[in-house]
């Protein structure tokens, strides 16, 4: 296990996708990278694409399942609209993981951080900065920049609370609604 | 003169939506700088359909095809494509923000080294300058970016950015084919399978959407939201879960990965209303929702909050509208 040390607030995607590369390519060889397609700026499965690009490998994005792995690469399901489409990649390889299956799931993604410290309690978590990746300053080609937030008018919802068990509330909200009274 | 890029995504025969949408954006970035709508389109066997491409705006359509391009894979189209980007010479490149649209403009902003701003809600360009903004945080708020020109900006577009043209079909060209060669390297990943349903409804214009949730429980239990649907003379919604538990075709999904929907009503029975739902139904004029959990995110949009058993509820609704 270990870790990136960088100040993350002005790093950008292909940035953080850089640092994390250079880490990779540190370490040697892999054969299979699992990155979330939820990252800090957007649930786009971004910085898994990008750090595929930046390795020069093969990757899928939106996978809902890893259906087999063997003979030397893998197999995975990518939800796309209205289906599903069966990837086969060869080793390495890259899968963004996303949380399209999540949507009416009770299940709420787990602290990834939290759970691997709990599991690895007792393992040191190796670190190195970004000069050691040999990287002097990952924020130099940051682009588009930030230029700031604007709020977004929040839809003011008039709630009513209707009574499942009170019928004639019930009739007025379907008058409401569908005959406009 | 700048010319504006739009990659137009083709799948089984059809350019998506948002890609039309995109070429609409286009024609008013190219105008105000005195540039052209330059579009691009990659897969196999695509000519004839990107030459449609022209009736909906385009000054001029490229196309790269290779067998190996009959399923979308991020390496092997950025490769195809990453190059004749480069050689044009444009200051800004739009791509549908679908899931493999956005895949793919991120994967040809690495290999460019270009600047990359995904999922955008708007885009304007001055002076050098472009900015684009995006809903961000469950909609509340709206992150700006701006880039000065310099490399070409990719950006993807989400669906609703602009109406989809309508054809004008006095509008015609001649598609240019891009020749590449594709190493051996960039083939080896495939798309094995395909499995996509036909759209048979039409949500996006339905005046009223009678959407089931995994809370319906099984198959048998979602004849109530269809029934109540033929009553209203609606159409019927789905979220994800209920789509991969096969009780209704997935052109009935709404979210994220499915239609995004305006109705006049819509009511949610057994939807939670995981944000990934909501960005597709948050809009509707009013919605009602049906749920046993009173704490379920779906009441936080909704205009009728009905905490209950759909079992119960339904049938009563049914006999009303009669």
């Amino acid at each position: 296990m270990s870790s990136i040390e960088a100040d993350p607030r002005s790093l950008d995607t292909a940035a953080r996708a850089e640092l994390i590369a250079a880490a990779i390519r540190q370490r040697g060889e892999y054969n299979l990278l699992l990155v979330g397609t939820t990252i800090p700026d957007g649930d786009n499965g971004m910085l898994g694409t990008q750090l595929a690009a930046t390795l020069g490998i093969d990757s899928v994005n939106w996978v809902d399942e890893l259906e087999e792995i063997a003979g030397g690469g893998v197999k995975a399901k990518r939800a796309i609209e209205m289906g599903y489409e069966t990837v086969e990649l060869p080793f390495p390889a890259l899968l963004s993981v996303g949380v399209a299956l999540l949507e009416d799931d009770p299940r709420a993604p787990r602290n990834a951080k939290a759970m691997l410290k709990l599991k690895k309690k007792k393992e040191p978590i190796a670190t190195a900065t970004a000069a050691e990746l040999g990287i002097d300053d990952p924020n130099a080609n940051c682009s588009p920049k930030l230029a700031g937030f604007e709020p977004v008018e929040q839809r003011v919802v008039e709630s009513k609370e209707i009574d499942a068990e009170d019928g004639d509330a019930l009739q007025a909200m379907l008058n409401e609604v569908l005959k406009g009274e | 003169m700048s010319n504006v890029i739009v990659y137009a995504e083709i799948d089984d025969g059809l350019i998506n939506d948002i890609s039309l949408q995109a070429i609409a954006v286009a024609r008013g970035l190219a105008a105000d700088q005195g540039g052209q709508v330059v579009c691009l389109a990659a897969g196999s066997g695509i000519a004839e359909t990107a030459a449609g491409l022209f009736s909906y705006g385009a000054d001029a359509v490229h196309t790269v095809e290779d067998a190996a391009l009959e399923g979308y894979v991020a390496k092997s189209y950025a490769a195809a494509i990453s190059d004749w980007i480069a050689s044009q010479d444009a200051p800004l490149v739009l791509f549908p923000a679908s899931t493999l649209g956005g895949d793919l403009a991120a994967a040809v902003a690495t290999r460019l080294g270009a600047p990359c701003a995904l999922d955008c809600d708007s885009i304007e360009s001055e002076g050098g300058t472009t900015k684009v903004k995006r809903d961000e945080f469950d909609r509340k708020v709206m992150t700006c970016f701006e880039a000065a020109s310099g490399s070409p900006l990719i950006v993807s577009l989400r669906d609703g950015i602009a109406e989809v043209p309508v054809a004008d079909e006095s509008r015609s060209g001649a598609v240019e084919s891009i020749a590449v060669e594709l190493d051996d390297s960039v083939k080896a990943a495939k798309v094995l399978a395909r499995n996509v349903a036909k759209k048979t409804v039409n949500l996006k214009d339905a005046r009223i959407i009678v959407a089931g949730g995994a809370g319906i429980g099984t198959a048998e239990n979602f004849a109530l939201v269809k029934e109540l649907a033929d009553k209203l003379g609606a159409e019927i919604g789905a979220t994800r879960a209920v789509v991969d538990a096969g009780w209704v075709p997935a052109d009935h999904q709404i979210g994220q990965t499915g239609a995004t929907v305006r109705p006049e009503v819509y009511i949610g029975i057994g939807i939670s209303g995981a944000v990934q739902h909501r960005v597709g139904m948050c809009d509707a004029e009013k919605i009602i929702a049906i749920n046993t959990d009173a704490n379920a995110p779906i009441f936080h949009v909704a205009h009728y909050k009905i905490v209950g058993d759909f079992k119960d509820v339904v049938p009563k609704l049914i006999e009303m509208i009669g």
